[in-house]
């Protein structure tokens, strides 16, 4: 298994724990990775609020180079990954946009590269027995509230990750490894994603209504795949607790973290040492 | 429907979180997301936008350190930010704790394909002024 991968700026930064599990579980079951040279911001975020042209044209400089590498792009920035499945769209069903885009990269790009989550690369190709064989531990019941947010699933007939409204895919991760992918109400709830700097007041709010439907659902962790969801729902429980008083001290892995885990990968390979809130009651639980 | 000017002025159209909640589950399939980013577009143009938290502000920083590194820069952009915006305290007490645990990069990145990104802002602005 060959990708071309596209880390995202949030890789080097804010999400360097997702960067570094994504690498050591991909290293770890044989998959192999490729980063396009030079590959550049995706626009994520903020261009699409200032120019339309401008954040189509940024993500799609990233495909036409993985374009010339004949590979699919895989993902694991739940944000890129739905840049990137925007401008394919738009730049596959609009020849205005194809036109406009071409231009300002002074190259023609169709919209034909294909884009993958990471996980979905593990269910769609690697397959779940494939996985089950190549874990060392298992995650012993442990529950995991598993959170998926807007980009993933939203728009469905662009991004057409699982299913938009009750997703599974990291369920099905979670059982695999021997925990309890717990059924539950907010997983596709937004957690106030770009706000986070400027309305932190909202992003609060709306991360807090999240954790404590996981923790009620009886959750020991919560799962996620989005750097934006990953830091507000982490970082922000400290400001839960001074606005509310409400201390929920739950756990936010990533994916690729629990997996790394059943891989028996060490906590430093996996960026674990990064997270906000201490997973060591987690660990502790999953350890033999 | 049918509202004008006041729109621009409008809080809602910078707290809509861009979650797509509204459009896919619309059953008339009207993309609200994209109405909103075309607000967002207008009102910052007009000037009239000046809502709390100033994401006007940050879209345009954060914007400005893809156009210099060819990648988002978000510490430079925050400090800017804050400086813009006379926040220094809020969240300040979590940026040790975030450099510390490497959680933010304290520089910017040097990997980026520059001429690539710089290319399309330069072809993107003189497409506009045609």
């Amino acid at each position: 298994m060959k990708y071309a991968y596209f880390p995202g700026c949030s890789a080097e930064s804010t999400a360097r724990d997702l960067y570094l599990s994504t690498m050591t579980v991909t290293s770890g079951l044989g998959i192999e990775l490729i980063e396009p040279d030079g590959w550049s911001c995706c626009g994520s975020t903020m261009a699409h609020q200032v120019d339309h042209d401008l954040s189509v044209s940024l993500a799609a400089a990233n495909l036409l180079k993985v374009k010339d590498m004949r590979l699919d792009m895989v993902v694991s920035c739940a944000s890129c990954y739905s840049r990137m499945k925007i401008a394919n769209h738009e730049i596959s069903t609009n020849p205005k946009t194809r036109e406009v885009i071409s231009a300002a990269l002074g190259r023609d790009y169709d919209g034909s590269v294909k884009v993958r989550h990471f996980v979905e690369i593990i269910l769609e190709d690697m397959g779940l027995e494939a996985f089950k064989k190549a874990l060392k531990h298992s995650l012993r019941g442990l529950k995991v509230a598993s959170y998926y947010g807007c980009l993933l699933v939203r728009p469905p007939e662009i991004t057409g990750f699982d299913d938009p409204e009750n997703p599974v895919y990291m369920d099905r991760l979670i059982n695999a490894m021997g925990g309890v992918g717990l059924d539950w109400p907010h997983k596709v709830e937004c957690c106030g994603g770009s706000l986070t700097l400027t309305r932190s007041d909202l992003v609060v709010k709306l991360s807090e209504a999240i954790i404590a439907m996981a923790k009620d659902s009886g959750a020991q962790c919560i799962a996620v795949a989005c750097p934006m969801c990953q830091i507000n729902l982490d970082m922000r429980q400290d400001d839960i607790l001074k606005t509310t008083g409400h201390r929920y001290n739950m756990p936010v892995l990533y994916i690729t973290q629990l997996m790394g885990l059943c891989l028996g990968m060490s906590e430093n390979a996996l960026g674990l040492n990064k997270l906000i809130i201490s997973p060591k009651e987690t660990m502790d639980f999953i350890r033999p | 429907m049918g509202a004008g000017e006041e729109l621009l002025d409008s809080e809602i159209i910078w707290t809509c979180v861009s979650c797509a909640t509204c459009y896919s589950r619309c059953p008339m399939e009207i993309n609200m997301a994209g109405v909103m980013d075309a607000l967002r577009v207008m009102a910052a143009e007009t000037g009239a936008a000046k809502p709390d938290g100033d994401m006007p502000l940050m879209n345009k920083l954060l914007l400005g350190t893809i156009k210099t590194f060819g990648r988002t820069y978000d510490l430079g952009a925050m400090a800017l930010y804050k400086a813009g915006t006379s926040s220094y305290m809020k969240d300040m007490d979590k940026v040790p704790m975030i450099l510390k645990k490497g959680k933010i990069a304290l520089l910017p990145s040097h990997g980026a394909d520059k001429k690539m990104v710089k290319q399309i802002f330069k072809n993107l602005e003189k497409a506009r002024k045609k």
